[in-house]
């Protein structure tokens, strides 16, 4: 009897595929919203996730997030590095500096010194050169993902080439250099590593010549990358610095947490991506519900009749339970598909979008919920089926 | 001896229209056998398609009693009226109801089904059955593809796949020609010969009456007139 159901639901195709496409559609901005919403927080840390060498970052107290550097003093690596439990500890810098290029232009860049000696810190994806390059004089590494922005012209007009007729933009390449603060960097490997969030580009250099070009403060040390021993665990390594420092230190994913916190809390992302989605579910419940109510009520003559021939209630419940979950797990596949191939074909483009499975299981979720209560509520009316009118019509 | 099948005494029914008490059927006797064609005939609001649906159980008399095949059907429980229902009673309505979205076979295979008969030995019995209906070929067509009396005739399939032992049909023959309407009687007598079963026909039809066995005739909620053909 179930799969005649099915079939009452499926041939009535007009009804069907209003309810397919409202419900997929659902799927659809629940998935791609919050997909793009993760990928946004995860571009807020990807400094932390692109440094998986660091179990701990030390930072001053009163940072909030991966971005908000108040420098340490030099000496702190070394109080860390005398603690028991740190395998190693290692110095970053982290800061905006003003680039020049070539042709006279200037473009905000992050700048990140990373340990001269291990290059811990350093990118970890390389697509031209190599990190050592990093001990050629005036080495820096520059990041791909943003380099139309490093971009320049080669002709000596001084006039940028958008204003000028047949001329273009030309990418910096391996052996090009660049000026930071007055001072010559070339540019010696091409990494790719995860967006950010700023969408500054990311110049990678050693941590003396960061400091180097930064502009002079008294204080430059902006985190300590620490690695815990193997008999000590990363959480107590955090309390034991942080209680002999007074230094604020967090786990990687501490330190990602508290970064997305900040986002969440002190920026609109949140509320404005939880109403997006929440708009998605309310529209598609309504939508749903309000389709799939009207396709119980057009069939409630038809339930009648299964009734009269010998159906019970409960087998009609049941029977509309099944059609509502079948309606619900194609509108959650198509519409999860769709947000998927959609972030697939926009993967090379600035989009953020990052869809795990736990996304997947909680639109699916979220789908059937709402297919569960439009059932109930046209279940309802089946229980108040008259039969007798079945012979005056 | 013939076996009661329907045994309804004293049965009265009424409705209330806004403020208004209608009385629909007033001390109604009725009695039929196994192996009887019984034609309820009377004039529009007499009271006959009330009088179906009291012997189906989907309505309760106000006062009276209805024993089909020796129950009380509607004093059963509604999970008990529902399965004796579908196993012990076969319908044919006035506008065919042939669920438009599944296929013939699936249409006559509903009782089956119903009763937890496995797929496959419903859906050959359906085959077998619609094929002795001269319907072989439009097993898994659309009702909508089919002509009126095909549409008629897969109902009467339905109504007798299960080999229920009462059959009601409301005007099985009123939007059919003479010559299809025949048809239709027909098969109706040879089922309630073949399976010895009760069919209770409501109908406007003078052309269909020779075939009953027994007619009632129903005017404002009462019986006025019993004729046996057979008699």
């Amino acid at each position: 009897m179930y799969k005649i159901g099915l079939q009452m639901l499926t041939q009535d195709k007009a009804k069907f595929i209003g309810l397919i496409l409202s419900l997929s559609f659902s799927a659809l901005i629940i998935t791609q919203q919050t997909a793009i919403f993760f990928g946004i927080m995860m571009r807020t840390y990807s400094t932390i996730t692109d440094t998986p060498q660091a179990e701990i970052w030390v930072m001053d107290p009163n940072v909030q997030h991966i971005d908000d550097v108040n420098p340490l003093r030099d000496t702190d690596l070394y109080r860390i590095r005398s603690i028991d439990g740190v395998e190693w500890a290692v110095p970053l810098f982290k800061g905006l500096i003003r680039a020049r290029l070539p042709d006279g232009h200037y473009q905000t860049c992050i700048l990140q010194g990373v340990d001269d000696a291990t290059f811990i810190g350093g990118p970890c994806n390389m697509l031209q050169g190599s990190l050592y390059d990093l001990r050629a004089p005036d080495a820096v590494i520059i990041d791909d993902y943003e380099l139309d922005k490093l971009s320049f012209t080669r002709a000596s007009s001084p006039v940028r080439p958008e204003f000028i007729e047949g001329a273009s933009l030309e990418h910096p390449v391996v052996g090009d250099t660049l000026e930071l603060n007055d001072r010559r960097a070339v540019i010696v490997g091409i990494s790719r590593l995860t967006r950010t969030f700023l969408t500054y580009p990311i110049i990678y250099t050693t941590y003396n010549r960061a400091l180097f070009y930064a502009p002079y403060e008294r204080k430059l040390l902006s985190f300590v990358l620490v690695k815990a021993n193997s008999t000590t665990p990363a959480e107590q390594l955090c309390e034991t610095i942080h209680t002999l420092t007074g230094l604020q230190a967090l786990t990687k994913q501490q330190f990602e947490n508290k970064t997305i916190s900040y986002y969440l809390h002190q920026t609109g992302i949140g509320v404005n991506f939880g109403l997006t989605i929440l708009f998605g579910i309310l529209i598609g419940a309504a939508l749903a519900g309000q389709i799939f109510f009207s396709f119980v009520v057009s069939n409630l003559a038809y339930l009648a009749l299964l009734s009269v021939l010998g159906a019970s209630k409960r087998l009609l419940a049941q029977i509309t339970i099944i059609q509502a979950l079948w309606v619900a797990l194609l509108s959650w596949h198509i519409g999860t598909g769709a947000a998927a191939a959609i972030g697939f074909a926009t993967q090379a483009t600035r989009t953020s979008f990052y869809m795990p499975l736990s996304l997947y299981l909680a639109t699916g979720l979220i789908i059937f919920i709402i297919c569960f209560i439009a059932s109930l509520i046209a279940i309802s009316k089946i229980y108040k089926i008259e039969l007798g009118e079945l012979f005056k019509q | 001896m013939s076996l009661i099948t329907i045994n309804c005494e004293n049965i009265e029914k009424s409705f209330t229209k806004g403020k208004e008490k209608i009385e629909v059927l007033k001390q109604v006797n009725f009695q039929t056998y196994e192996n009887q064609m019984v034609m309820l005939m009377g004039p529009s609001g007499s009271g006959k398609s009330t009088i179906l649906s009291i012997i189906a159980g989907l309505i309760s008399q106000d006062s009276g009693q209805c024993l089909v095949l020796g129950k009380s059907i509607n004093t059963l429980p509604e999970r008990e009226k529902t399965k004796f229902r579908g196993k012990n009673i076969g319908f044919m309505f006035q506008n065919v109801k042939l669920i438009p979205t599944i296929t013939v076979a699936q249409n006559t295979a509903i009782p089956l089904l119903l009763q937890n008969v496995p797929e496959k030995t419903a859906y050959d019995k359906v085959a077998d059955l619609l094929s002795s209906f001269g319907l072989a070929r439009d097993l898994d067509s659309f009702p909508s593809t089919l002509s009126g009396g095909e549409q008629q005739r897969v109902s009467i399939a339905r109504a007798c796949i299960h080999k229920p032992k009462i059959i009601l049909c409301d005007e099985p023959t009123s939007f059919l020609d003479s010559e299809r309407g025949a048809q239709i009687m027909h098969l109706l007598k040879k089922i309630q010969e073949e399976e010895k079963a009760t069919i209770v026909i409501v109908t406007h039809d003078a052309r269909i009456l020779s075939y009953a066995d027994k007619i009632f005739t129903i005017e404002d909620g009462v019986i006025k007139e019993v004729v046996s053909n057979k008699e």
